[in-house]
C-alpha cells in the first residue's frame, strides 16, 4: 500500500510539473481567449441571463495550474511565517514567566 | 371588478413558463427549510435562504425591486460586502485558538486542506469565465462569509448558487468527508494515536496572535485585510479579557442578527430565471469537487509528512483542516474513536480545524489578489 502510494504521488508530482510547464507556454494564448470571452460578457447588460451561458474549454484547466501551484505555495509560506512567529511568541512569553 | 381581476392577474402569471419556474423555486425553498428544520442542517442559514427564495419568486414580488426591502438590504450589506465582514467579527469572537497556539505546527494541515479551492479553480475554468471560476472555487473555503465576500468583490453572476452550495456542503461535511478519508487511508493509519500534551498558552500570546496574523496576512495579500482583520478583531475582543460584554454581544447578538439579514438577503439572488439554469447544477457539482479535494489534500499531505516523521501523525487530522468549524474536527475525532475507542485526537483535530479557518481566509485573499 505504501509503495503504491509513493508511485501515485510521484506520478502526480510529475504530471503537475508537466502541466505547469505546458501551462506556462500556453498561458498567453489561453488568457487571450478568456479575456475576449470576458470582454464580450461585459458588453452585455449586467445581470442579463445571457451572461449565464457556459462553454466547455478543456484548455482552461491548464490556464490556471500555475495559479494552483503559486496559490498553495503562497498559503504554505504565510502559514510557515505564522508558525514561526507563534513559536517565538510562545518562547518569549514562557521565558518571561520563568523570570 | 377591476380590483378582482388584478387578483387573478398575478395568479394567472403562474400558468406561464416563468410561473412554473417560480413554483419550482418554491419547492427548492421548501426543501431548504425542510433540511434546516427536520435534518438540522445549518438551520441558521438554510432556513432564511429557503424562505427568502420563496419571497423573491412570487409574481411581481414587493420584496425585490427598486424599493423592495430585500433589494435595499442587499445594497446595504451584501453588494458592499458589509454583512459577511460583520459576521466574521462574531465568528472570530467564538474561536478559541488555544489548541492551535499550544501546537502551532498543526497549522500546515490547515494550509494543505485548501488544495480543493485551487483544484476547483482549474476545473471551473473549463466552463466559466475567470471571475466566476474563482468565485466557484472559493466554495472550497468551506466558509460562507468568505464565499459571499469573494463572489461579491469579483462580481460573479452566480452569488445565489455559490452561497447555497457553500452552506449546504458545510452542513454535509459528516457525509462527504468519511468516504474520502476511508478511501485514502488504511485502518492501521486511522488507528495511529497522537498523545496530547497540554501546553499552557500565555495571555500575551493570545492577545498578540490576532494582531500579528492580521499584519502578516495583510502584507502578503492586501485584498484579505478586511476578511482576516475582522476575524482577528473579533478574536482580540474575546482574548483581551477587558471586553467581556462586547465579546458576548459579538458571539451571540451580533452574529445572530447579521445571520438573519444575511440569509434572507442572499436569497434575493435566487430568482428563478437566474437560479434555474444548468450552471447551477454545475456549480453544485464543482462545490462537491472542492470539498472532496480539500479533504484529499489534507489527508494526502499528512501521509506525505509521515514518510519523513519519526512520530507519525494520524492522517485523518489533515481532513480536519477544512474550514467547517467545528464539524470537521468532530467528524475526524468520531472516526478515530470508531477505529479505536481509546484514540482521542479531538484536541489535535480542533487545532487543525481552527487553522483551516485562518488558511481559508488567506486563500480567499490570494484568489482576490490573482483575479481582483
Amino acid at each position: 500500500m505504501k509503495k503504491a502510494f509513493i508511485v501515485i504521488l510521484t506520478c502526480f508530482v510529475l504530471a503537475s510539473l508537466f502541466a505547469f510547464a505546458v501551462s506556462a507556454e500556453n498561458a498567453d494564448e489561453s488568457s487571450a481567449v478568456v479575456e475576449s470571452a470576458e470582454s464580450l460578457s461585459e458588453e452585455k447588460e449586467e445581470g442579463a441571463v445571457e451572461d449565464l451561458e457556459i462553454t466547455f474549454n478543456p484548455a482552461g484547466f491548464l490556464t490556471h495550474v500555475g495559479k494552483m501551484g503559486f496559490g498553495m505555495i503562497g498559503i504554505f509560506v504565510v502559514i510557515g511565517v505564522i508558525v514561526i512567529i507563534t513559536y517565538l511568541l510562545n518562547k518569549i512569553s514562557s521565558g518571561k514567566k520563568k523570570e | 371588478m377591476q380590483d378582482l381581476l388584478k387578483l387573478f392577474e398575478n395568479a394567472a402569471e403562474l400558468i406561464t413558463v416563468e410561473g412554473v419556474k417560480m413554483v419550482i423555486m418554491w419547492l427548492i425553498g421548501g426543501a431548504l427549510i425542510f433540511l434546516a428544520i427536520k435534518k438540522e442542517m445549518e438551520p441558521t442559514l438554510l432556513l432564511p435562504i429557503g424562505f427568502g427564495a420563496i419571497l423573491v419568486n412570487l409574481p411581481n414580488s414587493g420584496a425585490i425591486g427598486p424599493e423592495g426591502p430585500l433589494s435595499v438590504l442587499y445594497n446595504a450589506g451584501i453588494a458592499n460586502e458589509l454583512f459577511p465582514l460583520i459576521l466574521f467579527i462574531g465568528i472570530g469572537a467564538m474561536i478559541d485558538f488555544g489548541p492551535l497556539l499550544s501546537n502551532p505546527k498543526l497549522m500546515v494541515f490547515g494550509g494543505a486542506a485548501q488544495f480543493g479551492i485551487f483544484f476547483t479553480l482549474c476545473m471551473a475554468s473549463m466552463f466559466f469565465a475567470d471571475k466566476d471560476a474563482a468565485s466557484i472555487a472559493i466554495i472550497g473555503a468551506a466558509d460562507g462569509p468568505t464565499s459571499i465576500f469573494v463572489a461579491n468583490v469579483l462580481g460573479s453572476d452566480y452569488k445565489g448558487a455559490i452561497t447555497v452550495a457553500a452552506y449546504s456542503y458545510m452542513a454535509l461535511v459528516p457525509i462527504i468527508q468519511p468516504p474520502v478519508i476511508k478511501l485514502l487511508t488504511t485502518k492501521k493509519e486511522r488507528m495511529i494515536k497522537m498523545p496530547y500534551v497540554q501546553a499552557e498558552v500565555s495571555k500575551t500570546t493570545r492577545i498578540l496572535f490576532p494582531i500579528i496574523i492580521t499584519i502578516v496576512a495583510g502584507i502578503v495579500a492586501p485584498a484579505s485585510v478586511a476578511l482576516v482583520g475582522f476575524l482577528m478583531f473579533g478574536n482580540l475582543i474575546r482574548e483581551c479579557g477587558v471586553l467581556d460584554s462586547l465579546s458576548e454581544t459579538a458571539q451571540k447578538v451580533l452574529a445572530n442578527l447579521v445571520t438573519i439579514f444575511l440569509g434572507i438577503t442572499i436569497a434575493s439572488q435566487m430568482q428563478a430565471e437566474r437560479f434555474l439554469h444548468p450552471a447551477t447544477l454545475l456549480i453544485m457539482g464543482l462545490g462537491l469537487v472542492a470539498f472532496i479535494f480539500d479533504t484529499a489534500g489534507g489527508v494526502l499531505f499528512a501521509k506525505l509528512l509521515n514518510l519523513f516523521l519519526k512520530t507519525k501523525v494520524n492522517p485523518m487530522i489533515g481532513a480536519a483542516g477544512i474550514s467547517a468549524f467545528p464539524m470537521s474536527g468532530r467528524v475526524v475525532h468520531k472516526m478515530a474513536l470508531k477505529e479505536d475507542p481509546q484514540n482521542f485526537i479531538l484536541m489535535q483535530a480542533t487545532g487543525v480545524n481552527v487553522s483551516g479557518q485562518i488558511a481559508s481566509v488567506i486563500a480567499g485573499g490570494l484568489i482576490l489578489n490573482f483575479f481582483g
